[in-house]
C-alpha cells in the first residue's frame, strides 16, 4: 500500500504548532461545552418545578451560550491564524508565489472549523443526553406529547 | 523576460509611478536606484500583484499570475521568511513548494554565512535575518530574483565577500534586480542601472556603456539626480562664526534700528 506522505506544514502555518491548537481548542471545549453548557442545561432542568414542567426547548433558551464562547475562540484562533502570515515578517508574500490560491486558508481553516464542527458535535450531543433526564425526571407528571422534543438549531440561536 | 509598459500606482491622489515603462532581459543585473520615496518599492511590490496598478507587467508574455509567479522571488527589508520555524523547516516549506528550489545553494549559503540550522528565524539577530531573507530568494530557483534593500544592518565584510559570491553563484540566465542605496558597493556587481525618481524613470544605462564613457556610476546617479556638490560648503559656511546674520537675528528690524 503507497504510503501518503503530508506536507509538514498543511494544516497550520509555518511556526505555528498544530498540537498546540487542538490543545487549546481541546481546552476551551472542555471548560465551556463540557463543564459550562452542560452544568447550564442541567440546572436549568432541575430547578424547574416537578408540576410545571416546560418544554426542553423552552428549558434550553439561552443556554447554550457556551457553545457561543467556543465559536468565538475557534474564530479568534483562524484570525490568528492568518495574522501569523503578516506579523513580524511579511511571509505573506511567500504564500502568493507558493502552492496554489487556497493552500493559505486551508493551513488557516482547517483546525479551527474542524474544532468548531466537534464543539457542534459535543453540544448536540450533550443536549441530547440531558433530554434523557429531562423525561426521567418529568415522565411521571404525565408530560404532553412533544414537550421532549426539541430543535437543535433554534436552541443554539 | 518581464515587460512593464504604462505602470502607473497612486496612493489616494499621489502619484507614486507615474506611467513608467521598463524592460527586465535574462540575465541581467539590474541595479535600482532613486532616493526615498522615489517608487523603487512600489514598482517591485507592482511587479509580483500585491498592489493594484494601472498598466501592464508581463513574463514572457503572459500576465503575471499563479501560473507563473513561482519564476520570481523576492527578498525585502521588510522580511518574508517565517520567524517561528528554523531554516531547516524553510528548505522543507521551499522543497515542497517550489519544484526549483536549489538546496546545494541553500547549504553553501548558509555555511558561508555561518547561520545556525536548527534556531527559529524569530531568534536571529538583525544582520542573519537579512542573510537569511537573501539567502530564501536566491535558492528559490527564480529566473528572476528581486532584493529590496537586502543589506541593511549588515556589516561590511559580510557585504563584501557575498557580492563576490552572489556573481559567481548565478547562472547566465538569472536575474537579479536589486534595490539599494549603497551605490559604490554595487557598482562593480550590477550590469545596468536604472535610476527612478518620483514615480518616473530618469536613466536607464548599462554600466558597459558608462565604463566606455569613463564615467563611474556614482558619478552617474549623482548627475541624474542633480546633485548639488556645493551645499555642504554652502551649509558649513551659513554655519561658521564670521557670516553676515540675517537682519532679524542681528535685533535690526525692517526700519533698520
Amino acid at each position: 500500500m503507497k504510503k501518503i506522505k503530508l506536507k509538514k506544514f498543511f494544516f497550520n502555518p509555518p511556526g505555528i504548532d498544530i498540537g498546540v491548537m487542538i490543545g487549546l481548542l481541546f481546552l476551551i471545549a472542555l471548560i465551556f461545552i463540557l463543564i459550562v453548557l452542560s452544568n447550564t442545561v442541567k440546572e436549568s432542568i432541575w430547578t424547574t418545578p416537578l408540576d410545571a414542567a416546560r418544554p426542553y426547548s423552552e428549558l434550553l433558551e439561552g443556554k447554550l451560550f457556551g457553545f457561543w464562547v467556543y465559536a468565538a475562540a475557534c474564530a479568534a484562533l483562524a484570525a490568528a491564524n492568518y495574522r501569523s502570515f503578516s506579523s513580524q515578517s511579511r511571509s505573506l508574500y511567500v504564500m502568493k508565489r507558493a502552492g496554489s490560491a487556497f493552500e493559505m486558508h486551508r493551513m488557516c481553516l482547517t483546525v479551527p472549523l474542524i474544532g468548531l464542527i466537534a464543539g457542534l458535535l459535543l453540544t448536540y450531543l450533550i443536549v441530547a443526553a440531558y433530554k434523557a433526564e429531562y423525561i426521567r425526571i418529568f415522565q411521571q407528571y404525565n408530560i404532553p406529547a412533544g414537550y421532549s422534543d426539541f430543535n437543535f438549531w433554534r436552541a443554539l440561536i | 523576460m518581464i515587460q512593464i509598459k504604462d505602470l502607473t500606482k497612486l496612493y489616494g491622489s499621489t502619484i507614486a509611478l507615474g506611467g513608467m515603462s521598463l524592460d527586465i532581459r535574462p540575465g541581467e543585473i539590474i541595479g535600482l536606484f532613486g532616493p526615498n520615496g522615489a517608487g523603487k518599492t512600489t514598482l517591485i511590490k507592482c511587479i509580483f500583484g500585491f498592489l493594484n496598478y494601472k498598466g501592464s507587467i508581463t513574463l514572457d508574455g503572459e500576465p503575471i499570475t499563479r501560473k507563473n509567479i513561482a519564476r520570481l522571488s523576492f527578498g525585502t527589508c521588510e522580511h518574508t521568511f517565517f520567524p517561528g520555524i528554523n531554516a531547516k523547516e524553510h528548505a522543507e516549506f521551499y522543497r515542497d513548494h517550489f519544484r526549483t528550489f536549489d538546496e546545494r545553494r541553500f547549504n553553501v549559503l548558509m555555511d558561508f554565512f555561518e547561520l545556525p540550522m536548527n534556531k527559529k528565524i524569530r531568534h536571529f539577530s538583525t544582520g542573519q535575518q537579512n542573510q537569511f531573507e537573501v539567502i530564501m530568494a536566491l535558492c528559490q530557483g527564480a529566473d528572476y530574483i528581486f532584493l529590496d534593500e537586502p543589506f541593511a544592518g549588515n556589516d561590511i565584510f559580510n557585504r563584501e565577500d557575498f557580492y563576490k559570491v552572489l556573481l559567481g553563484m548565478l547562472g547566465p540566465d538569472e536575474t537579479l534586480l536589486l534595490s539599494t542605496h549603497l551605490i559604490e558597493e554595487v557598482s562593480g556587481l550590477v550590469s545596468r542601472a536604472v535610476l527612478l525618481d518620483k514615480g518616473k524613470i530618469i536613466g536607464d544605462k548599462q554600466t558597459a556603456e558608462l565604463d566606455e564613457e569613463g564615467i563611474g556610476l556614482v558619478d552617474y546617479i549623482k548627475n541624474a539626480f542633480s546633485y548639488k556638490a556645493d551645499r555642504v560648503f554652502q551649509a558649513l559656511e551659513q554655519l561658521s562664526p564670521d557670516a553676515e546674520r540675517p537682519a532679524s537675528e542681528n535685533g535690526a528690524g525692517p526700519e533698520g534700528k
